[in-house]
């Protein structure tokens, strides 16, 4: 406001001065200088040259290199052709007038000089970015079309090279980037699916053609400036690889940009036989391997690394998402960040700064830096031993520089949101100052974890991070995410101050700096960070403003139609309250909302439900489960999906809830649609697993038919995405169990699984009574003890020896 | 030169009701604003345009009796330039220095966080950074205004080019203000362009002044 009180102001002011100063209005005071005195003396000259030269060189580079304000002087390469030279000679022109103001000035008038100068700025930045440019250019608009840049790529593992037919015409290898003009010319539109592009009431296409998304360049028709847009259309591609056509499996892009430069990029997701193959290789050379290494009680030596570095990252990535369920492969993990790394088992000061500079080496000439890589790990194998003040230093220093953080950062999914992969890459960046480099997300990284470890030693008092890291991240970059993630308590006072001044929840009207946009809301950003606080501030506010935090929580829950599946985490922090938990208080609520939630499927709601319930441990009763239960609509129940809900409750408490739902499934047994009896007779399959002893006599009383497709049943129920512990857990209880068929199902499973635990069991049923299950037990023990004999060489990656065709 | 007291005395007294002004308002202001200072508040870049405008005023009233008097003292043009250039200075610090410290050394902060501001202690690191750039708005437009009374005073033509290019460079500030983000390259040229600005307006004044003509 102040800004424009001072243009109200200043305006007229400026304009009486100049209007004043050039003689076009006349002074009232008497001018004492002679008719024939000389226009200025050399030194006013110069110095007035000079200082013009000055100004004029601010706001014209300003004006030229500005991209907020379309000066693109510096970003030549993202224009097209007919751009680059309206920009460059309109800035030549502009330069030339300045000259030419600065030398009158110096050698003849200031008073004409001068006034030719703010001419000339002025009109250029009207030019520029007040419409003129597109008015000079009415009538001939192609001139200001942007530059529009196609990249096409397959996506997956040896991809590359793939060659590419987009509306029958060939285009060239992947990966492909080409302008629009390019695309435009070679490709014609085709309005209707190319002939035999699918099956009739198929939603696919067939093979070998893909269908994607495709964003057009469209002039507008009516339109006061910016004269192009994009409009998606759909095309029609064909993709080769080693001389086979590829099945669709999927695709996806996107991009966008500005006023003068705009990029899309497509991701083609397909089958090609003869990669096919490779991928499934490798997959299986991956899999031996770690086998081997559970064989080996999770430890690994040098041999086992050097194969396993012969395959991608990937690989480090695959084992992360085991250690989710088996703890072993933290080992591993850390065996080969140790590898990789050189780190030795005991580490002091100097060998942890040497690897850490290392790792900042690495990141800065990558320009990636990836927390949940192997370079993470071997972070967090040496935080504890860096110089924490040294770090806070340097990562004061960094805050407080002028330069983006970074360009990018991305994970895979929610199951790894606290692993992500950040990007340096200046090339990618559009801000105005050149992106810090990566080695700051690896400082950041080792700021983060030794933040949680005096967090852990400290709970109560603030740490070194929390008093100097923390306000630095709002005051000099804004961003309470970063600042909640550390916390701290000039935090949390910062938020309560903030809460008091301003109390509205919600609304497009509170102040930009109140604002949180999320799930489509404009939310209170205090409250939104206050309510979610895990700590002594975050309990005391939830429990004072119980009301305000009820009405955010409902806010957050009907973010985008309530559609994520897990309930906020900060709803669980404060169970030890017990009925006066946020938890419980908000049930209700949570429950009603669910109602409305989506997708609107019962076996969705129910999941939404169970998961509440289970992340509120014994607070849950029974009956809060079984009320949820009986919210399901029977006739229009999804069956299948029944034991993925009851396997959202926690695994002591599942049976006996488990139980309860099938005694109420039988007696509405005339209200299931479709294959009650099979329906029902699986859900048993599924108690039996749970340990269920009335459903476990009903199966041994069985036909030996019956008992068997039971049991073949259970076997393949094992084997689906069951998790890894309730698995274990069950087959454990079956080994244990008088009947022989039961301790047979588990074999294959101990094969698939052979952890330490489950090759002791294999070994105690290799001396069974039953001779079958004994020589199963023998035989499969055999082959695991080949796996553990089996030579690394045999395992080497093809990928270090394959390239794709040229 | 020497410095004679008893000029600098009343040069520094013609401008001492306007500075005791200044610095009882620029301590509440600095006291009691209650959001933080960014570099480019344009409340405070008010302020200093005032405060440099007043006192150019007064020392630059080239039609005034008082001006005319004091330049047929006996004192030499480059005396007495050189004595309205530390009064120059003397005021801008007398406001600034106050300010600064009271920034520099947290009593805004203190009071703030008193009053339960949320922005203290918080921004407090960071609103040291704008009080270097009230310093430098005074370096700049200190020898800017100088300039611009001294070229009217001038026996040639063209006297008002001073104020066009007052005009010119109040114009280019305030715009540059308007965008609170800019380059490191940028920004450091701007320091650098103001630094020639200050050299070239200092140099050309002082020689200018010289040639002064008092017009009464």
């Amino acid at each position: 406001m102040i800004f424009t009180l001072i243009q109200l102001i200043a305006i007229p002011i400026i304009t009486l001065v100049v209007l004043r100063v050039l003689g076009v209005i006349g002074s009232k005071q008497k001018n004492f200088t002679a008719r024939t005195a000389p226009l200025g003396s050399r030194a006013s000259r110069i110095a007035e040259s000079a200082i013009l030269l000055c100004i004029a060189a601010a706001i014209y580079v300003f004006t030229a290199t500005n991209t907020s304000t379309s000066g693109m002087l510096l970003r030549l390469d993202g224009l097209s052709q007919e751009l680059v030279r309206v920009h460059i000679t309109a800035a030549c022109i502009v330069l030339g007038l300045l000259v030419v103001s600065v030398l009158l000035t110096c050698f003849w008038r200031g008073g004409v000089g001068i006034p030719l100068a703010a001419i000339a700025t002025i009109g250029y930045g009207f030019f520029l970015n007040g419409g003129l440019m597109d008015h000079f250019f009415a009538g001939k608009e192609e001139i200001l079309a942007p530059k529009v840049e196609y990249t096409f790529q397959v996506s997956g593992k040896f991809s590359g090279g793939e060659e590419l037919w987009v509306n029958d015409v060939y285009l060239g290898k992947m990966p492909l980037t080409m302008t629009w003009e390019e695309f435009s010319e070679k490709v014609p539109f085709m309005a209707e699916p190319p002939e035999g592009f699918k099956s009739e009431n198929s939603r696919r296409p067939k093979a070998p053609w893909f269908r994607f998304t495709f964003w057009e360049m469209k002039k507008r028709d009516n339109i006061r400036s910016f004269y192009y847009d994009t409009d998606s259309q759909d095309y029609y591609a064909k993709v080769k690889f080693n001389d086979q056509w590829g099945t669709s499996t999927g695709g996806g892009g996107g991009g966008g940009g500005g006023r003068w430069h705009r990029k899309y990029d497509y991701s083609f997701y397909g089958n090609f036989p003869d990669r096919e193959k490779l991928i499934e290789e490798e997959n299986k050379r991956l899999d031996t391997l770690i086998q081997k290494a559970r064989l080996n009680n999770y430890t690994v030596d040098a041999q086992w690394w050097d194969t396993f570095k012969e395959f991608d990252n990937e690989s480090f990535w695959s084992l992360r998402h085991l250690a989710i369920d088996e703890s072993g492969f933290e080992k591993v993990m850390d065996a080969i960040a140790r590898f990789e790394y050189g780190i030795p088992q005991t580490v002091d000061e100097q060998i942890a700064q040497d690897i850490y500079e290392q790792i900042c080496k690495d990141a800065d000439a990558s320009m990636v830096y990836a927390t949940g890589g192997i370079e993470g790990r071997a972070i967090e194998l040496i935080y504890d031993q860096l110089d924490v003040k040294q770090l806070v230093a340097d990562c004061r220093k960094a805050l407080k520089s002028n330069r983006p953080l970074r360009v990018s950062a991305s994970w895979r999914g929610d199951e790894y949101k606290d692993y992500k992969t950040y990007s340096h890459d200046p090339q990618e960046s559009y801000h105005r100052n050149e992106p810090l480099p990566a080695s700051f997300s690896v400082l950041r990284h080792a700021i983060r974890l030794w933040d949680k470890k005096l967090d852990i030693e400290k709970p109560i008092q603030d740490n070194i991070i929390e008093t100097e890291i923390t306000p630095l991240y709002i005051a000099y970059r804004g961003n309470f995410d970063a600042a909640a993630g550390l916390g701290g308590g000039l935090f949390e006072e910062y938020l309560l101050r903030q809460f008091r001044r301003e109390r509205r929840l919600e609304g497009m009207d509170l102040d930009y700096e109140a604002r949180e946009y999320t799930g489509g809301q404009h939310l209170n950003k205090w409250i939104y960070h206050l309510v979610q606080l895990d700590s002594s501030a975050g309990r005391e506010f939830r429990s004072r403003n119980s009301r305000v935090a009820e009405k955010m929580t409902q806010l957050l829950i009907d973010n985008m139609h309530n559609s994520r599946k897990e309930p906020p985490e900060f709803l669980f922090y404060d169970l030890d309250m017990g009925k006066n938990s946020l938890a419980v208080r908000f049930w209700p609520d949570y429950t009603a909302a669910v109602n409305d939630s989506f997708p609107g499927w019962d076996e969705s709601m129910l999941e939404k439900r169970f998961a509440y319930l289970a992340r509120m441990g014994k607070l849950a009763t029974e009956k809060m489960y079984m009320d949820c239960w009986n919210k399901v609509d029977i006739k229009e129940y999804e069956y299948s999906r029944l034991r993925e809900n009851i396997e959202v409750i926690p695994f002591d408490r599942r049976l006996s809830i488990a139980r309860q739902i099938l005694e109420d499934v039988k007696r509405n047994k005339d209200q299931i649609r479709y294959n009650a009896d099979l329906t029902i007779r699986d859900y048993e399959n599924y108690l039996i697993c749970l340990g269920d002893q009335q459903a476990m006599e009903e199966l041994l009383a069985c036909e030996p038919k019956e008992k068997k497709q039971r049991i073949d049943r259970i076997k393949s129920m094992l084997g689906s995405n069951m998790p890894k512990q309730d698995q274990s857990a069950i087959v454990h209880r079956f080994a244990q169990q008088d009947d022989a068929d039961l301790r047979m199902l588990t074999i294959k499973h101990l094969r698939e699984l052979p952890t330490p635990e489950h090759v002791d069991l294999l070994e105690t049923l290799a001396q069974d009574m039953d001779a079958t299950v004994k020589q199963a037990a023998q035989a499969t023990l055999d082959g695991l003890e080949q796996i553990r004999q089996m030579p690394y060489e045999k395992l080497v990656s093809l990928e270090s020896t394959y390239t794709p065709p040229s | 030169m020497i410095i004679k007291p008893s000029l600098l005395s009343y040069f520094l007294k013609s401008i001492a009701p306007f500075n005791v002004a200044a610095v009882i308002l620029s301590i509440f202001f600095v006291m009691l604003y209650p959001k933080y200072f960014q570099w480019n508040n344009p409340w405070a870049g008010l302020f200093v345009l005032a405060h440099c405008v007043v006192i150019t005023f007064v020392f630059g009233r080239i039609r005034s009796a008082s001006f005319a008097f004091i330049y047929s003292r006996g004192f030499s043009h480059d005396v007495l330039w050189g004595h309205k250039m530390i009064a120059s200075i003397v005021s801008a610090l007398a406001v600034w220095i106050p300010a600064a410290l009271l920034i520099g050394l947290g009593g805004r902060s203190a009071l703030q966080d008193w009053f339960g501001n949320p922005y203290f202690p918080i921004m407090a690191e960071k609103e040291v950074t704008a009080m270097w750039f009230w310093l430098f708005g005074y370096g700049l437009l200190l020898p800017m205004f100088h300039y611009t009374w001294i070229r009217k005073a001038q026996p040639t033509k063209g006297s008002g080019n001073g104020m066009l290019l007052a005009v010119g460079a109040f114009v280019v500030i305030f715009t540059l203000m308007t965008f609170r983000h800019h380059s490191n390259w940028y920004a450091m040229l701007c320091w650098v362009i103001g630094g020639v600005m200050m050299a070239v307006y200092t140099v050309s004044g002082f020689v200018l002044h010289r040639t002064l003509e008092v017009q009464k």
